[in-house]
This record gives C-alpha cells, structure tokens and sequence, in this order.
C-alpha cells in the first residue's frame, strides 16, 4: 500500500543533478494532489562538495527540512555522501539507495579526509552503513546503467530515482513520476532520462525481488 | 570601449531554470504554483507593481532577478539590473523611489553591511516604496560569516518583517512595499538560506499594473527633498533634525518645513498592525513562545511533536525590527514563561528583555540569553522540543533519537573526520593557475603568502592547490596583501575573480597603486560570475539582466590607466607562459597584475550541450 506521507533525503556532489531530482519530485507530489515541501543545501558551488535536498509529503508537515533519523528514503547520487548524509539522516526502517560508482580525486574515494578511512568499496559503504544499525542499503550500478540507456552518466540521479521508487517509499503513481521526468528534463532529454528511470526499478527489482 | 562580446548565445546566461521560474508575469490570481523562494520574492514584487530592480548575486537570493527578468521582457516599463555590487544595487533602488516608482533591492548574505553608509545617510530622509530582501545563513551554511543583519537593520532604524512559509514570503514581500510608502522608509524583508532553497505551492495574487506603471516624478528641494543634508535647523543640523522628528524630538518651528514622516510612532504602530503578526494556542497558557520567520515552522513542528499545541501559546512576529510593542506587553502580562525562539542573534528577545523592563509582573523570558537556544546553526525542531519540553516539565520525545544521533556524531567525528575543502570543476580555467602561481611562489625568494578571495577561486585555499593563505570578504584579499606588503614581508600575491574585480576589487587595485604596494594581483578571468550561477556582470556577456546587449568591459583595457608596474594577460592553460609571467611579475618591484584568461568550463560545456541538442532536432 503506497505511504501517505514520507521524508526523502537525496544526496550527493555537486552538479550531480540532485536539485533537479528535487524539481521533479516536488513537481510530481504536487501535481498528485499531495502535501508538499521541499529545501535544498546547495553546496558552495563547487565540485566535490556536498550538496543534498529534502523532500516532504503529508498533510501534518510544516517544515521542509527533515530532522535527524526521520528520512523514509536516502537518494545517494555518491556512495561517501550517501555515508556522510545517511547516517545523520536513517534510522533502521530507512531504504539507501545508493550509487556504486564513488568520485574519485587523486584516487581517493574523497580527498578531503583527514586519516585514511578503510572505505574504498561500495561494500565498506553497505558494512559502515550496517555497523550503525542501517541495513536496508541497496547499491545499484547507476552509472554504468545511465550510460547504457540515457548515453551520459549524468543520468545517474533518474537511474536511483527509479531505485527508489520501486523501493515503495515514494508515494506516487509511476505515469505521473514519469510524465514530469519528461517535462522537466534538460533539453531533448526527456524521453532518455524516463528510460533511465525504468531502469533504476528494474535494477532495485533484480537485486531485492522488490523488498529490502 | 565597445569590443566583441565574449560570449552571444543568450542561453548561456540562463541558469534560472533551477531555482527560478521565468513566467511569474501571469495575472492569475487566485491559482497555486509550485514556487521557489526566489520565485515568491519576483512575483511578490511583480505582485505590487515593481518597477526597478537590481541585485549583486549570492546566496539566497541569486535567482530573483532571473525571475523577475522574464516579467520585464513583457512589461517593457520594468528595469531589472545585475548590478556591479550591492551599494550600486540599493543606490538603484534608491534613485527609483525617489523617483516615486516602486523599487526592489536584493542583498546575498553579508550583502547588506556594503550597504550601511548610503542606508543609514537615507533612512530618515523621508523615502518609500523602496524594499531591500536581504539573506541571512544560520549555520554559515554559504557564507564566511554567520552574522544578524537585523542588527544592522537596527543601525539605520529600518524596519524588518520576517515571512515564515512561502506563502508568506511572496505576501510579505508585496505588503513591504504598502507599509515602506505609508512610514516612507525603506523595509527589509529577511531570508534565510532554508528559506531561500525551499520549494512549496503558493497561491498567486493579482498583480498591480497600474503602480508600476505610474509616471515618475521626482521632488527637488533642498528643504524637504532627498537630501541628507537638509537646509533647515540652527543651531540642530538639518540631519540631527531628521533624526530629531523620527523620534518626536524635532522642535515645531521646524516641522512644518519638513516631510511629516517617518516617525518611531508610525513604525511600531505598523509593527503592531503587520498583517503577518499571529497569535495560536490558549491566551492563559503559562508558557508561550515567541518567534518568527522560519523558526515558527520549526516551533510548529516541535509543539506537534509534543502534542503540546493545545496548551502553549505562540505569537508569531510578522515585523521583527522594531516588535510590536503592545503585542509582546500583552504577552508579557498574559503569561507566565515566554521563550523566544529565532535564528542567529537575539534581537527579538533583546527587544523583548527591555520592554518587559517596562511591564509590571512581566513573564520570566528564556532564549539565547539563557542558553535555551543556540546563538549559532538552524533553530531546527529538534532544537526546539527539548527546550519547550523542559518548560513544561516533562520528557522529550526526541530524548531517544538525539542520544542515537549523538552517538552517530561522535562516530562520524570519530571515524570519518574531514577536513573542509573543494575542487575545482574538470576542465576548470582557474585550477593551472592557482596551482603554478602557488608552485612559482614556494620558489622564489620571499614568504610566498597569497591571499584569497570570494568566487570559486574560493576553493583555491584548500588542498590540492593549497594557494591562499587569507579569506576575508569579497576584493579584500588585495587589500590585505598590501597591508602585508607595507608590513615588511615583501612581495605579496592576491587572487581574485573578473566579477569580484568589479565589484570592489578595482577601488583596491588603485588603493596599492597609490600607496605604492609591492604585490601581485591574479585576476581569474572566467567571463561570468560563475560561482552564483554565471550571472553576467561589466566584463562577462556582454549582456545585462534581461539579455539586451550592452557594452562588455574589457579587464585589460580598464586596468591599463591605473598605472600598475606590470600587466599582463595569459591564457588560463597556458601552464607554461602562467610559470613565466609569474617569475616576471613576482621579480617587478611595484603592482604586478596578471589576468588569466578562460570562459567557466561549465558554460563551455553549456554550449556544447546545447549545439548539439539543436543538431539533433
């Protein structure tokens, strides 16, 4: 039974198209007749920096902005922030859906840490996850995924948004979802990135049998 | 100096399509849209029949004008500007109420202190219609400061309403321009960066043509015109007399050779009569929480969370600066325990403090005075309950999930400590640049200090490229590399951005010709002011806010005059003329000055994009 409600944390670098996958929901929640709010944090417009959104739905919401341990789902357009954002954001009944494919600097999974992190794999992810408690955490190949069907690995983030949907957290009707990819995707694109997004189900479908 | 455009293709300077909606123009009242905040700012302003607009882009207001540049290509009496920085912006602004249209500013966070001499030198003199939004960053989320520019506000006695929801925000804004014509002042309204990125449905009024299209007109009188300097008043001033008359101190002989407004009395009573003032909750409950913009949202949420909303009362303020003062007595007298709750500084409970120094059986008062609630971070909900739940007496709900989440933050801070910085994007103009101006500066002789600078050369202070050693405010890393030239440390370089250069950077570069500074400028020229979004400024495009063609100042051409020691103009991937123009200009005794040159690789990539999309259709 789809959710009345729910608190979307979706998250990765910038330029990673994270706020266009908050458009898209918000448009589709709303456009469904739904309760919706929404906040974005922006990274300091810079590569490789943090840039995560968070989406509400329900008729008792008031603020946008999600508190600590309440988000339903984690969008992880980037294994490390999907990490650095999920575990403020999860609790034990939260679905991670996460990109497998890290960005790399200097061939480190991110440059920015202080001490070396034994986190080199999406599998030290799922475990760093697991070790806190969080164990519904499901790495899809969204990368590669985007480039077999949308052409461009950008298209990572329709890839995980269809993860995320076929996980039944997000309460919304697939035509719909998809009618707004199509309208609110850059350019000609639209058609592609509705395909990717159909790929993202199926990719949650093979690895879960549709439950986490 | 009229040159070729750097770059024609309009599309490359609309990045409005992710925080911005470009068709706000629509007399559709009564419909509801998705908006963003920075679409309910326009349409609040279209809404009251804005007629001039103007904005140096930041955080969280970069988008407003893309908003309202769509609206101005339709009503051809609008002027929308990107302007060179915010005092040019206000100044705009300024002039066009003075002119009696209807005028917008807006200030990014730590916008308005550049705007305090002429806000302060024309708060009294009598002007209206004029309405500055201004951002705020609990949290310093985007900012090198986490400051309150209520405070500021407070320096030139202007009034600020702070809209708590979206709806609020396109509402306040449109009142701001009613209430600063009726005390003829200008009005802030405040944002802060949760609010500027949020999104949510708005219900649209109807937009008032005929304000904006009204004739202008323009008052000169040295008497009870525009100036500051007023030619009334002996042995006062003309000045200390307008001040006098605000606040009811002005002898009569002069009064009626003066503007009737504004007064203190006509502020607070507007403040009392804010249509966004709101009172919920028990009128006899013990405890009542005072708050405002978006922290009443999250006290929303935390009285829900507590189940306590039948038996707390909340007033929420509409207009912070000044408070309405009966209705916080009122509050005063009514209840037992009031706690304030609102973001970064004080200035509600400080208001409230000296006014229930005035009530007798005034309420105990709690908040950031009493270490209730944080000065710094988002006053989040979570933030909230607890406190609430302590003046109640009783446990908080949230007790269980911020003792996990505490132990998650001592595991992150534990385990995956990081240390803050960036990159620049593949492809980026300023990463050689950066990178060989820090090689070449570790070895020549000297302290090899660098100073840093706003814009996405920002990044440059952090590893990989580790160049800056200083990052203070926008242009002022030149003007600290003097100070540290005129120390005694030698030669010292300074980083900046074409857009910062504009900004104030060029005052800076005269200030070191002047007094003769032994430093080196690298001016990263990335022909937009790309870290906001690739807006244009006067050296980018060759556009203005709404994509007519304008005059595209070159750097070169306009440094050339200034008499610097040593110019010159390299190609940003150039890594090898970037080696050697560096020893060059870091053996010059004198101002050296080096632009390199390269279009953002975002916008390059933009293009691409874009080319081949038309191809393809």
């Amino acid at each position: 039974m789809m959710p009345t409600s729910s608190n979307l944390v979706v998250v990765g670098q910038a330029g990673q198209g994270i706020v266009l996958v908050s458009k898209i929901l918000v448009t589709a929640l709303h456009r469904a007749g739904q309760r919706v709010l929404a906040t974005e944090y922006p990274a300091i417009t810079h590569r490789y920096a943090i840039t995560y959104a968070h989406i509400r739905t329900g008729d008792a919401v008031v603020s946008p902005r999600i508190r600590p341990r309440e988000a339903d789902v984690v969008v992880g357009l980037e294994p490390f922030e999907a990490l650095r954002a999920g575990l403020l954001f999860a609790r034990p009944a939260t679905v991670v859906v996460t990109n497998d494919a890290f960005i790399r600097v200097e061939g480190e999974p991110n440059h920015l840490l202080k001490d070396p992190v034994a986190i080199d794999t999406v599998d030290d992810i799922v475990a760093a996850f697991k070790g806190r408690g969080i164990d519904r955490v499901v790495p899809i190949a969204a990368s590669r995924i985007a480039l077999d069907v949308i052409k461009h690995r950008g298209g990572a983030n329709m890839v995980l948004l269809g993860a995320a949907f076929a996980s039944g957290k997000v309460p919304l009707e697939q035509d719909v979802l998809e009618a707004v990819i199509v309208e609110l995707a850059p350019r000609d694109t639209g058609p592609r990135n509705r395909d990717g997004f159909r790929a993202g189900i199926e990719a949650y479908a093979a690895l879960t049998g549709g439950v986490v | 100096m009229a040159k070729n455009p750097s770059y024609q293709v309009k599309d490359l300077v609309d990045p409005s399509q992710k925080f911005a909606s470009a068709d706000l123009h629509h007399d559709r009242p009564g419909e509801e849209a998705i908006l963003t905040c920075n679409d309910a700012v326009a349409r609040g302003a279209i809404e009251a029949g804005v007629r001039v607009a103007a904005c140096y882009p930041g955080a969280p207001v970069s988008y407003v004008i893309d908003a309202l540049a769509g609206a101005a290509g339709v009503f051809p009496e609008m002027h929308v500007e990107w302007s060179a920085n915010e005092k040019c912006a206000y100044e705009t602004a300024l002039g066009a109420a003075m002119s009696g249209v209807r005028s917008l500013c807006l200030m990014k966070n730590v916008g308005v202190p550049w705007i305090l001499d002429p806000l302060a030198s024309t708060s009294m003199v009598g002007v209206g219609g004029l309405v500055i939004v201004a951002g705020d960053d609990p949290g310093a989320e985007t900012t090198q400061a986490e400051l309150d520019f209520r405070n500021l506000a407070r320096f030139g006695e202007v009034p600020v309403l702070e809209p708590a929801n979206l709806q609020e925000v396109k509402d306040a804004v449109r009142y701001a321009f009613e209430l600063s014509e009726r005390v003829a002042m200008p009005v802030f309204v405040r944002i802060t960066v949760r609010q500027g990125y949020s999104r949510a449905p708005v219900t649209l009024g109807a937009i008032n043509h005929d304000r904006r299209r009204v004739a202008p007109h323009f008052v000169k009188s040295v008497t009870n015109g525009w100036t500051g300097y007023p030619a009334i008043g002996w042995p006062e001033t003309g000045t200390a007399l307008l001040h006098k008359r605000f606040h009811g101190e002005a002898p009569a002989a002069y009064l009626d050779l003066m503007r009737k407004k504004p007064t203190e009395a006509d502020v607070l009573e507007a403040a009392d009569a804010c249509p966004f003032n709101a009172k919920s909750g028990p009128d006899d409950a013990p405890l009542c929480v005072i708050t405002a913009g978006f922290a009443a949202l999250e006290v929303a949420e935390a009285l829900d969370l507590l189940g306590a909303a039948g038996e707390v009362a909340v007033v929420k303020l509409g207009m912070t600066y000044p408070v309405p003062p009966r209705l916080v007595a009122e509050t005063l007298t009514r209840h037992a325990q009031v706690l304030v709750v609102e973001e970064t500084e004080p200035v509600i409970e400080e208001q409230v403090r000296a006014l229930a120094s005035e009530v007798s059986g005034a309420a105990r008062i709690h908040g950031k005075k009493t270490k209730s609630i944080p000065y710094s971070g988002e006053i989040s909900s979570d933030v909230i309950v607890p406190a609430i739940a302590r003046l109640l007496g009783r446990p908080s709900p949230l007790a269980a999930a911020d003792a996990a989440h505490g132990e998650t933050l001592d595991f992150i801070r534990a385990r995956l400590p990081f240390l803050v910085g960036g990159q620049f994007c593949a492809g980026c103009p300023e990463t050689a640049p950066t990178r060989v101006l820090r090689e070449v500066l570790d070895d020549v002789p000297g302290e090899g200090i660098a100073c840093g600078d706003s814009g996405c050369g920002f990044v440059a202070q952090y590893a990989p490229v580790s160049l800056a050693n200083t990052f203070v405010c926008m242009g002022a890393g030149l003007g600290v590399a003097t100070g540290i030239s005129h120390a005694g440390l030698g030669k010292v370089a300074a980083v900046m951005g074409d857009s910062t250069f504009f900004h104030n950077g060029i005052v800076e570069l005269i200030n070191a010709v002047y007094n003769r500074a032994n430093v080196l400028l690298l001016i990263l020229d990335n022909k937009s002011s790309a870290e906001t979004g690739h807006q244009p400024h006067p050296g980018a495009f060759g556009l203005t806010a709404t994509r007519q063609p304008t005059k595209e100042l070159s750097l070169e051409d306009v440094i050339r005059p200034l008499q610097v020691d040593y110019l010159k103009v390299v190609d940003a991937y150039d890594v090898k003329g970037l080696r050697q123009t560096f020893r060059e200009a870091m053996a010059v005794d004198g101002v050296s000055v080096v632009i390199s040159t390269g279009a953002c690789a975002l916008i390059v990539e933009r293009a691409r994009k874009d080319s081949r999309a038309k191809e393809n259709a």
